[in-house]
């Protein structure tokens, strides 16, 4: 026994010098010029499209992109901790809605000083508020989300239901109440999909009905107490609730396919990333249509993928270089390789005029309409981003499952709050 | 009368095997539909969720998610970091807390009593508390993105210092006393007497060990800093994105990385449930 532990110790203490090959050995070596750039992609479906854009942009400037990917929470917790170590990437590619804490953190830096006026003229202006932050430009998108309600047109003909075109003849809340109790009637078992089985998504997804609702996420001072809770909120959640009790949302869905492939559902609030299960499933008969005025108004909400150029290029004086592989990420070339994969809304409106599908008569050119009329609504831009998303997550499982909304949403306000006061995040 | 107690005694065997079925079943079905989705296509997982179609062999069944994962994932490649990661994280681990706990439990000195407690106090703080802390040193002992950098900081584990210093805290002290009687030492007595003694506890802090450092997310997250050490949680972690899941390739992933526990546990199984009986630790 003895023997055998023996040699197991002195096997692993000899061995311990020649596995140690932390970042103590790697020198930083300032580049005068450097000719390649360090880049972190929060990864997702699109990795491919994005090994495309970077293969193009090394082809067209002469460098090296090394890129790596991570999923979303690693790509934030590798990101927090990067400063410490020393591996800050140049460049990061992720959700719009993390840019602005790291940019408070002093991770990101403004291209106010790069992006022409000609190129913010011609970006959409859902994408220009998404990349802007206290005043600065600090991100570019390629693309926006379109966000309405995906409908099985068949089914809306069989029970009888008005299929609107526009967001300027949307159902009034009498008609897509109508609208819900005929496709019921008419055998439709569960009439809407709002993707349940992942409630984390609704935090995007449902905005159109809160911002319909008159409700809102966050007060204008920072702060949620009186937004995420108030009248508005508090209503469409309780409609929210309302449509799980009747039936007409089914509360205990673990699946993706209620709408395109078991057919239970009429209508799902789904946007533009379920293009292709919708179309390959349904053909033509998956459509889009405008989410309902529940009073006031009409809303669609968006919101994308970011570039932002981070505080390590002072250091890597990669400045200029990582501005024009963003330049070039906005090329008509690159934008179409990621929007003709996933479906997305181009953000520059030249671009945009070449896609068919967002052509007047286009299947898509719902989300063109509402983008262009400005009627999207932005989640809040804020450090304290991570915090809502997580309160919020379980708050609308809660309430699909059945839990009070009035006190659900008090308790997220509280604990939503505590963090932004506690950092200061407040204004 | 013998026939009524027959009877009786029927009628409670089939109860008993009946809600020992039950409870067999909350812990083998879970098993069951993670192999039997690792040869489903994604869209027949999705479709037999909810339903008992989810633990039977359903729709067309093909090695393509296994296959995915080793051509495209590079399973082997993770599987080769978790695989040095927790053998040199367990074979330090099961040692050096021995030698903690036996000096604890076996000898006595000063303040021993202190360093119990302050154990016993440590091991309610849950390991997240301190992780910065730890990253911070780690960083500054160069050891990032290593393999040290990954196994050395969780070796030394409050419960299991506490495990072996109950274990030997019960072993008879005349038992070193007559040791040291003879002439040997106490480093001596540990190797030679102490240890042979105590493969029930060295069983469980092998097994837990394995599974504590088999299944570590968050230190990895920050200590990888690029594909070279990247274990297998982080690169099951990325089969779910927030647009699309790979259910198949997630089952298939996550069976292949179950395999090592299960083997493990099939051949420590007397041992750690000999340890558990004794020890009393549950879950």
């Amino acid at each position: 026994m003895r023997k055998a532990f023996t040699i197991v110790l002195m096997v692993i203490l000899a061995v311990l010098p020649l596995m140690a090959n932390g970042n103590s050995e790697k020198a930083v070596v300032e580049q005068a010029e450097p000719t390649s750039i360090k880049v972190w992609v929060s990864s997702g479906s699109e990795d491919g499209v994005y090994k495309k854009v970077f293969d193009n942009l090394e082809a067209s400037l002469g460098i090296t992109v090394v890129d790596e990917y991570y999923p979303k929470d690693e790509l934030d917790q590798k990101l927090q901790v990067s400063p410490i170590v020393g591996d800050t990437p140049d460049l990061i590619v992720c959700d719009y809605l993390m840019v602005p804490s790291y940019y408070e953190a002093g991770l990101i830096k403004s291209i106010e000083d790069h992006i022409s006026d000609s190129l913010k003229e011609d970006l959409i202006p859902s994408v220009v508020t998404e990349t802007s932050y206290d005043g600065h430009t600090i991100s570019i998108a390629q693309f926006d989300a379109g966000m309405g309600l995906w409908a099985n047109k068949q089914m809306l003909i069989d029970a009888g239901v008005r299929i609107p075109t526009s967001y300027k003849d949307a159902w009034t809340k009498e008609e897509f109440e109508d609208a819900l109790k005929k496709l019921k009637a008419n055998g439709v078992e569960y009439p809407l999909y709002i993707r349940q089985n992942k409630a984390a998504s609704l935090y995007f997804q449902y905005m159109p009905f809160i911002a319909s609702f008159n409700g809102e996420y966050m007060n204008e001072d920072g702060t949620v107490t009186g937004a995420i809770n108030g009248e508005g909120t508090l209503a469409a959640f309780e409609y929210l609730s309302w449509m799980v009790k009747e039936g007409y949302i089914n509360g205990k869905c673990d699946y993706e396919n209620g709408f395109y492939e078991r057919k239970e559902s009429a209508l799902a609030l789904l946007g533009h990333w379920k293009y292709s299960d919708h179309v390959n499933f349904l053909g033509d008969d998956a459509i889009i249509i405008p989410c309902p005025d529940m009073g006031n108004g009409v809303f669609t909400c968006s919101g994308s993928t970011v570039w932002a150029m981070t505080s390590a290029v002072d250091k890597n004086n990669s400045e200029n270089l990582v501005w024009k592989v963003m330049e070039g990420a906005l090329s008509e070339e690159n934008i179409r390789i990621v929007t003709d994969f996933n479906g997305a809304i181009p953000s520059r409106k030249t671009v945009m005029d070449g896609v068919d599908n967002l052509k007047e008569d286009g299947r898509l050119y719902l989300y063109r309409e509402q983008l262009e009329a400005g009627i999207s609504v932005l989640r809040p831009l804020t450090p304290a981003h991570m915090t809502i998303y997580a309160e919020m997550q379980n708050a609308y499982k809660d309430v699909i499952g059945g839990a009070d909304p009035k006190s659900v949403l008090d308790e997220a306000a509280k604990a939503i709050d505590e963090v932004i006061l506690d950092n200061g995040w407040n204004r | 009368m013998k026939a009524e107690n027959e009877t009786k005694r029927n009628i409670k065997l089939a109860v008993d095997y009946g809600l020992y079925t039950l409870i067999a079943c909350v812990f083998v079905l879970p098993i069951i539909y993670m192999f039997v989705s690792a040869f489903k296509t994604d869209a027949q997982i999705v479709s037999d969720m909810s339903t008992v179609k989810a633990f039977l062999p359903t729709g067309k069944l093909s090695f393509d998610n296994f296959v995915a994962i080793v051509d495209q994932v590079k399973f082997f490649r993770f599987f080769k970091n978790s695989a040095l990661v927790t053998l040199l994280n367990v074979s330090l681990a099961t040692i050096l807390n021995a030698m903690a706990g036996y000096c604890l439990g076996m000898l006595d000195f000063k303040s021993k009593k202190t360093i119990i407690s302050l154990i016993i106090a440590l091991s309610i703080v849950p390991s997240e508390a301190v992780v910065l802390n730890k990253f911070m040193i780690v960083n500054k002992l160069g050891m990032i993105n290593s393999l040290l950098g990954l196994a050395i900081p969780s070796v030394g584990y409050p419960m299991f210092i506490f495990l072996y210093y109950n274990h030997f805290k019960g072993m008879p002290k005349e038992l070193v006393e007559a040791a040291i009687v003879d002439g040997e030492t106490y480093g001596g007595v540990f190797w030679k007497i102490m240890l042979p003694l105590s493969k029930p506890v060295l069983a469980t802090v092998t097994i837990m060990g394995f599974i504590r450092s088999w299944g570590d997310l968050l230190w990895p997250t920050l200590v990888t800093r690029d594909e070279t050490w990247r274990t297998l949680p982080l690169a099951l972690r990325a089969l779910s994105t927030d647009v699309y899941i790979y259910w198949g390739q997630i089952f298939a992933f996550s069976s292949l990385m179950t395999l090592p526990v299960l083997i493990l546990f099939l051949v420590f199984q007397k041992q750690f449930i000999a340890s558990v009986t004794s020890s009393g630790i549950k879950g």
